[in-house]
């Protein structure tokens, strides 16, 4: 990973989870404006909980990562779309 | 679709902790019928202290009786309140103690949950859910409450104090990973009941029209049906003249769409159905509403 990257900007594997979080949650913004540090929930981008189950139902279809609700670190990893990022590159299958 | 910031209801329960107490064992000693002439006082009392809940019940007469709203309308729906927080206490104890229910549309709810996608069971603050949980439980089956919970105050938790596996079969509403944990729950073919009619104050709202005036309804209950596929069934449980509580489960029947554009006009729809049956129970039952606060956004 490049860490001289700007904060502010996306990473390719962001842009794409962004895009289909856009297409998913029908969201009233582009793939582009979202801010990959901005929080996704409250404030932010203004998701709600079951926001977040539609971004984990993708994420289990199209990376296969399971998120659980019993996971200690959910807030963690959906703080963020760079948080909910890194989790699925760190979590998908091999290939 | 808007977004709304309604704290009005957001305050704790009225009712301490200690009064409560008082009630409990006072209920567990005398019994329930012979309790229940208490109630009046106890209904008058509130009636003479709480103005906001007075205006409110008001308000709302006028609307579910029409030409037929008396000025003792309000004392009697005070009084109709205090009798489901005195059953509720009881539905809570044990079966043995429990007001007496019928069911009706029992076969409904059980063809839902033989599809094996569990069941959304959607209700409203109108007559008791509580008779419907002491049901479940007598029946093993299995249901959750999805619940806003921080706001409650020491009634619900004596109340919950009599039944301690209420505690964990509560989803609180507020966290990221809530309705994860409905989707599980349903994914195990659980029933998970919500209170569709309030919303805390970061839900996302949808106008609509009931008894002739413009309330803001939760569209959650809609979306969390379309996210995770699974069947809605509303139910309500009124406590009818001979104090037999009638529990009535219904289909909810508007088919949800095939595409991701037909939602928004799934949930609009959706909405106008949960609120016409909110309004022909208030109109049957106009006792049993009980929402306590100014439900009606153009209300002078």
């Amino acid at each position: 990973m490049n860490t001289t990257r700007s904060t502010t900007s996306q990473t390719p594997f962001e842009h794409e989870v962004a895009e289909r979080l856009v297409a998913a949650l029908q969201l009233e913004v582009t793939a582009e404006e979202i801010a990959p540090e901005a929080p996704l929930f409250g404030e932010g981008l203004g998701l709600d909980s079951i926001d977040a189950l539609e971004i984990a139902l993708l994420v289990g279809r199209d990376y296969g990562v399971t998120l659980r609700s019993d996971a200690p670190d959910n807030q963690q990893i959906f703080s963020s779309l760079r948080a909910l990022c890194q989790y699925i590159q760190a979590h998908r299958a091999a290939g | 679709m808007s977004r709304t910031t309604d704290r009005r209801w957001v305050v704790p329960e009225r009712g301490n902790r200690l009064v409560m107490r008082f009630a409990l064992w006072l209920a567990r000693t005398v019994g329930r019928r012979r309790l229940e002439w208490l109630l009046w006082p106890v209904s008058l009392y509130f009636f003479v202290v709480n103005a906001a809940a007075r205006r409110a019940s008001r308000a709302y007469l006028q609307r579910a009786l029409r030409g037929r709203y008396r000025t003792g309308a309000v004392l009697r729906h005070m009084h109709s309140f205090a009798q489901a927080v005195l059953d509720r206490m009881f539905f809570l104890q044990d079966s043995t103690h429990m007001p007496p229910v019928r069911v009706e549309g029992r076969e409904q709810l059980l063809q839902t949950l033989a599809a094996g996608q569990g069941c959304l069971l959607l209700g409203a603050h109108i007559g008791s859910f509580e008779a419907f949980r002491a049901l479940g439980r007598a029946h093993t089956i299995p249901l959750r409450m999805l619940m806003y919970r921080s706001n409650l105050g020491g009634a619900t938790h004596v109340l919950e104090a009599l039944d301690p596996a209420y505690a964990g079969l509560i989803i609180p509403i507020g966290e990221v990973d809530t309705m994860l944990r409905v989707a599980e729950s349903l994914g195990k073919g659980e029933i998970v009941g919500i209170l569709g009619d309030r919303t805390p104050d970061t839900g996302r709202c949808v106008p609509a029209r009931m008894l002739g005036g413009d309330v803001s309804i939760p569209e959650g209950p809609f979306r969390l049906a379309l996210a995770t596929g699974a069947p809605l069934v509303l139910v309500s449980a009124i406590r009818a003249a001979d104090g037999v509580y009638d529990i009535r489960f219904e289909k909810f029947d508007v088919p949800y769409p095939s595409s991701r554009q037909g939602r928004g006009a799934f949930v609009q729809m959706a909405v106008e159905r949960y609120v016409g049956w909110m309004e022909a129970l208030c109109l049957r039952h106009p006792f049993a509403w009980f929402n306590f606060y100014d439900y009606w956004k153009d209300a002078p």
